[in-house]
């Protein structure tokens, strides 16, 4: 990830905080500051700032690449992001024990586990405990899903 | 009612079985997460923040007070054994701990950052029992000018310490602060910043973007590493103890630690990078052979250890009674009162005396427990770090879900979670820290209002806050912290170690 992509990133929300500051509307009334001074001020000091960021990133050479590891491995991250989004739509109605297993199972693969029935045992019972825990201990409702427990 | 008498009346409250259970449950749980590698304070906090929610509120901090101490000393454990410094703080604490550890003086190592940790802790808890009604007192009389002031001064000094650009930790600051903004105006109702999208009325959810800053953002990090080599961790052989000439070589850096760390945090500036540094430092040239530096120098362990510990309880005094976080873990706290609707603050002293005081009396217990239990538990601790990096990233993503699923039974935040994580991850990669920007999330709105006041006072007079002398030297004060490292470090006068958090 460079530098300066993330600096000219920076740059990007600068802006877009600066446009959304100037569109809110100043219905000053009674008031001394209305809603949009600290945004404006924020804005501009953001704005200010990731211009000097992109300034520094564009002229320092490019070899800042992290630290002690090189590059980032985006098929796992990717794969990740994937069972993140999927766990995160399926929680509700598929129930979050169910699910939870299923998500822990993934995301071991994902990094690099390659033992199925250890993965799937470890995240069965930690799935079945916290639900447990939560819902019928602590009281904090978590969905059941299709199949329900008969404790 | 006198300290005194409050701070017995607290005892009262720590000391019933409930609450001494579950401050027991949050030093265990603490140290238990905070051992984890990678996971520091902040994120353990974040991490735990949803179990504590089910309880009163009393009963919650007396588990926090756990949590807080257990963190920090599961941190200090990795660093010495597996040399990852959970956050920045951490760092001296791996200089000189991971080359005992590797000598076979592990043992050695975690007994001096334990008791180290202990005294300094229970050294400072007993002056800001002392200094915090004082301080608050004080702090009622500030002005909203001031109060300003003193933010944009916390903020200045978190970030130039933090990480190695100002420019980097600024910007993190200013998104932090956007992100604050997001949501409907309090004084006005209109919305801002929140595109027309519903869900953001309510401003981005906290818990959610701290969950994913620190804890979601981690479990990516791992992913994105995932064929590095794993360091494994150095056995912990021998007694878990000090030999007499230990301990002759650790009391002082113990003392020393906790004078530089407890005025530093106590600062509403400051946090605990700087007196952790200045502590290892100062214990080098100290020594009587500096050499030994760099290849395990107990000194080394026992002085930063203790710095970090003292700043940490000195942090408090701030956060309680000025209602300023000055480090990331802080922030967390912040989160967490506002949680259960308490506003740190001049008026918290007043209006939560059974909070504060528990609280401030489970400081104390907490510290007891942290070194009865874990000195003697740490080989049980130890085995955690053997388990593989994959299921402990699953876990670690479980757990996160599962809180901010639990506090808030929404699809979006677990969303806004993920999100966060991604954007945390990437910012980490291109070296910017996260620190600031979680603080200028949790303060930008407090500091907003203090601004909106402090004019609607001078009718609208930008200039009161350079006007007010107060308000004005706390800003020059802010502007040589701000420019002064630029000029030393134009000079290469000082270098400061690469952001970790």
């Amino acid at each position: 990830m460079s530098t300066r992509l993330v600096s000219a990133g920076f740059l990007a929300v600068a802006l877009v905080v600066l446009a959304q500051a100037f569109m809110i509307p100043d219905g000053g009334g009674y008031q001394a500051v209305g809603p949009r001074a600290f945004p404006l001020l924020v804005g501009i000091g953001m704005a200010v700032v990731a211009v000097i960021g992109v300034v520094q990133a564009f002229r320092a050479p490019v070899t800042r690449e992290g630290g002690e590891d090189k590059g980032v491995h985006w098929r796992p991250v990717l794969l990740l992001i994937g069972a993140l989004a999927l766990y995160a739509v399926l929680l509700a109605p598929v129930g979050y024990w169910q699910a939870t297993t299923l998500f822990f199972v993934a995301v071991a693969r994902v990094l690099g586990s390659r033992k199925l029935v250890r993965d799937l045992v470890v995240g069965l019972l930690l799935a079945l405990a916290t639900y447990l825990l939560f819902d019928r201990v602590l009281g904090i409702t978590l969905p059941p899903g299709l199949i329900r427990l008969a404790i | 009612m006198s300290v005194l008498g409050h701070l017995l009346d607290g005892f009262a409250h720590a000391l019933t079985l409930q609450n001494l259970l579950l401050g027991l449950l949050g030093v265990t749980v603490g140290t238990l997460v905070g051992v984890l590698p990678g996971l520091g304070p902040a994120t353990t906090i974040a991490l735990l923040l949803p179990l504590t929610m089910v309880f009163d509120p009393v009963g919650a901090f007396v588990m926090f007070a756990g949590i807080y101490y257990g963190g920090m000393y599961g941190g200090s454990t990795t660093a010495i054994l597996l040399n990852i410094p959970g956050e920045t703080a951490s760092i001296p604490t791996t200089l000189e701990g991971y080359p005992m550890a590797r000598k076979g003086r592990a043992g050695a190592a975690l007994a001096t950052a334990a008791i180290g940790s202990f005294v300094a802790g229970t050294i400072s808890t007993v002056v800001i029992t002392f200094l915090a009604p004082g301080m608050s007192a004080i702090a009622k009389s500030i002005q909203p000018a001031e109060y300003f002031s003193i933010m944009v001064l916390a903020f200045v000094t978190v970030t130039s310490l933090m990480g190695d650009s100002i420019v980097r930790g600024l910007s993190s600051l200013f998104l932090g602060l956007a992100i604050g903004m997001v949501g409907i105006d309090q004084m006005t109702g209109q919305p801002r910043l929140a595109f027309g999208v519903p869900d953001l009325y309510e401003g981005l959810p906290v818990v959610a973007l701290a969950v994913g800053l620190f804890a979601v953002a981690e479990a990516v990090a791992t992913a994105a590493q995932r064929n590095r080599q794993e360091q494994p961790p150095v056995k912990v052989t021998g007694r878990i103890g000090m030999t007499r000439d230990d301990w002759r070589r650790s009391w002082r850096p113990w003392l020393r630690g906790t004078a530089f760390g407890l005025p530093i945090g106590s600062l509403p500036a400051g946090g605990a990078e700087l007196p952790t540094f200045l502590s290892y430092n100062v214990e080098k040239r100290l020594a009587k052979d500096p050499e030994e530096f760099g290849h395990g120098a107990i000194e080394g362990v026992a002085g930063p250890e203790a710095a970090n510990n003292a700043a940490f309880s000195g942090v408090l005094v701030p956060l309680l009674t000025l209602g300023i976080p000055t480090s990331a873990t802080a922030s967390m706290l912040l989160i967490a009162f506002q949680i259960y609707n308490v506003q740190p603050g001049p008026q918290l002293f007043d209006q939560q005396p059974v909070l504060v005081w528990t609280l401030i009396a489970s400081l104390y217990i907490g510290n007891v427990m942290l070194l009865v239990l874990n000195l003697p538990l740490i080989r049980l601790w130890v085995k955690l770090l053997s388990v593989p990096a994959a299921l402990l990233t699953a876990a670690i993503l479980t757990f996160a879900t599962l809180g901010v699923y639990a506090t808030s039974q929404s699809v979006f935040e677990i969303l806004v979670a993920y999100g966060f994580g991604l954007v945390g991850f990437v910012l980490r990669r291109a070296g910017y820290p996260v620190a600031p920007l979680i603080l200028g999330a949790v303060l930008g709105p407090l500091m907003e209002v203090q601004f909106r006041r402090a004019l609607a006072f001078s009718e609208g007079d930008p200039a009161v806050f350079f006007t007010r002398p107060v308000s004005l030297a706390i800003l020059v004060i802010a502007a040589v912290c701000l420019i002064g490292p630029v000029v030393l470090r134009r000079r290469g006068k000082i270098s400061i170690p690469a952001a970790m958090d």
